[in-house]
């Protein structure tokens, strides 16, 4: 993993991003929108084209979930929408915490990685008025250091706070229908679990090194609580091999904490 | 190395050579091994059983007796599950820090979950402490299986002033009551 994710689009990604124009157009079709919407974002969720996600994703007006609504209401008097729309709901609001979640990852990397402010260097045999003047420099850049950590842990939090609400989303998982749709196609049924198997293992390698750069290294190792836990079931989308990765990224982390004197999972020795 | 790891008291680090050589199921037995001797802190215990099914999951073996351990482990989970469920102010209440919490029985979970320091115990927590009862061992002369059934069920009778509710129609007032509502909460789940 070099850098930020998923930056770039193409002509052909640009002219399906700005279909989705045509079909914001008349609020009454909203709903439909919504769904067309969803189903370019899972193509590009599936390449990891972040930046298209996004642009497509704001192609919706944030109002769109209120629209349906009221549409619907003034169609049959019902706040209960059909199974279809329901669900066309529930995964806009998956594409939304998926894509919190690496905007908040990207700025993560580049804080981490380009926000780091340069440590001055001197010349040997500077005089002793550049020496004066480094000292000071020096003392600056420490500031600037605890400024720039201080910053990170924020980030850091906030992206952990993201990261989790994919990866646990509420009532049975991301890119899971809660209503059960007799007319659904089959096609989105097959996709939306392709992309649970695509982009969840990715997301937990991603927070791990989010945790593992950090030195939060007992956090690290409960990622395993998370993957494993019977509640929310994230090891059935993990393939054998991916098992393996993760735990031997779990492994590196703690092989970190043993070096630090303290037992593999980060607790104090006994 | 490996027998190294094993024969001194070093144990602990066995499971990192595992992964290394992955040999999964070797990991997943020296990490369940770990989870036994762990006593002191939930969270540790709870992540050891973690890593130990991870690795379980990950063996290309696959065979009865993984499979078991994985049930095996699913149950251990749920109990630490019932443990995290505790009532906030209860544990805080009994200076436990539930970060650093040690490792409970099934029956002071039980207890906790009934007593009367619970102060906002509801048929929820009454539930959850009968169905506890299936980590009691029911032939462990020592703990009496039948008797903590029934002092669970004792206390939810006497969790509502009982007195209090003569006036009016039995029938509807009784619906009020923890002992009703708890019985009623079994019952739906097809547990009497």
């Amino acid at each position: 993993l070099e850098g930020p994710v998923g930056t770039t689009i193409s002509d052909e990604d640009r002219q399906k991003i700005e279909a989705i124009d045509w079909l914001v157009f008349e609020p009454s079709q909203r709903a439909e929108a919504m769904k067309q919407a969803n189903a370019v974002m899972r193509t590009f969720i599936a390449v990891r084209k972040h930046a298209a996600v996004k642009e497509v994703f704001g192609k919706l007006p944030g109002d769109s979930v209120d629209v349906v609504y009221k549409n619907w209401q003034r169609l049959t008097g019902s706040t209960d929408l059909p199974p279809s729309d329901m669900n066309g709901i529930r995964e806009y609001m998956c594409m939304k915490a998926y894509i919190d979640a690496i905007d908040n990852f990207n700025d993560w990397f580049n804080l981490c990685h380009h926000g780091k402010p340069h440590k001055p260097e001197i010349l040997t045999g500077a005089s002793f008025t550049d020496r004066v003047a480094h000292d000071h420099r020096i003392k600056q850049y420490e500031q600037e250091v605890d400024r720039w950590h201080h910053n990170l842990m924020l980030q850091t939090k906030s992206t952990k706070a993201r990261f989790y609400n994919v990866l646990l989303f509420a009532d049975g998982g991301w890119m899971v229908d809660l209503v059960k749709d007799d007319e659904a196609e089959r096609s989105r049924q097959l996709q939306m679990s392709q992309l649970r198997t695509l982009t969840l293992p990715y997301m937990c390698s991603l927070l791990h090194k989010v945790l593992h750069t950090t030195e939060q290294f007992t956090e690290c190792l409960q990622l395993a609580d998370l993957v494993s836990s019977e509640q929310h079931k994230l090891y059935e989308v993990f393939r054998k091999d991916e098992l393996q990765k993760l735990l031997d990224l779990l492994r590196e982390s703690s092989l970190a904490v043993l070096d630090l004197n303290r037992d593999p999972l980060g607790y104090e020795l006994p | 190395l490996s027998r190294f790891l094993e024969s001194s008291d070093l144990g602990y680090l066995s499971w990192l050579h595992d992964i290394k050589t992955k040999d999964y199921r070797k990991a997943h037995l020296t990490l369940l091994d770990q989870t036994q001797q762990e006593t002191g802190l939930l969270a540790k215990k709870k992540t050891l059983l973690s890593l130990s099914k991870l690795a379980a999951l990950a063996s290309e073996d696959e065979d009865q007796s993984l499979e078991t351990n994985i049930t095996d482990i699913n149950d251990e989970q749920n109990l630490i599950l019932h443990q995290e469920m505790l009532p906030l102010d209860l544990v805080k209440g009994l200076g436990l820090d539930p970060e650093t919490m040690r490792v409970l029985t099934p029956v002071e979970l039980i207890e906790l979950y009934i007593s009367d320091q619970n102060i906002s115990a509801t048929e929820f927590d009454f539930k959850k402490a009968l169905d506890l009862l299936q980590y009691i061992d029911k032939e462990d002369p020592v703990l009496n299986y039948n008797e903590l059934h029934l002092h669970i069920w004792v206390k939810a009778v006497l969790r509502d002033g009982w007195l209090q509710l003569a006036h009016g129609n039995p029938l509807e007032l009784i619906k009020d009551t923890i002992f009703f509502k708890t019985v009623d909460l079994a019952y739906t789940e097809g547990e009497i």
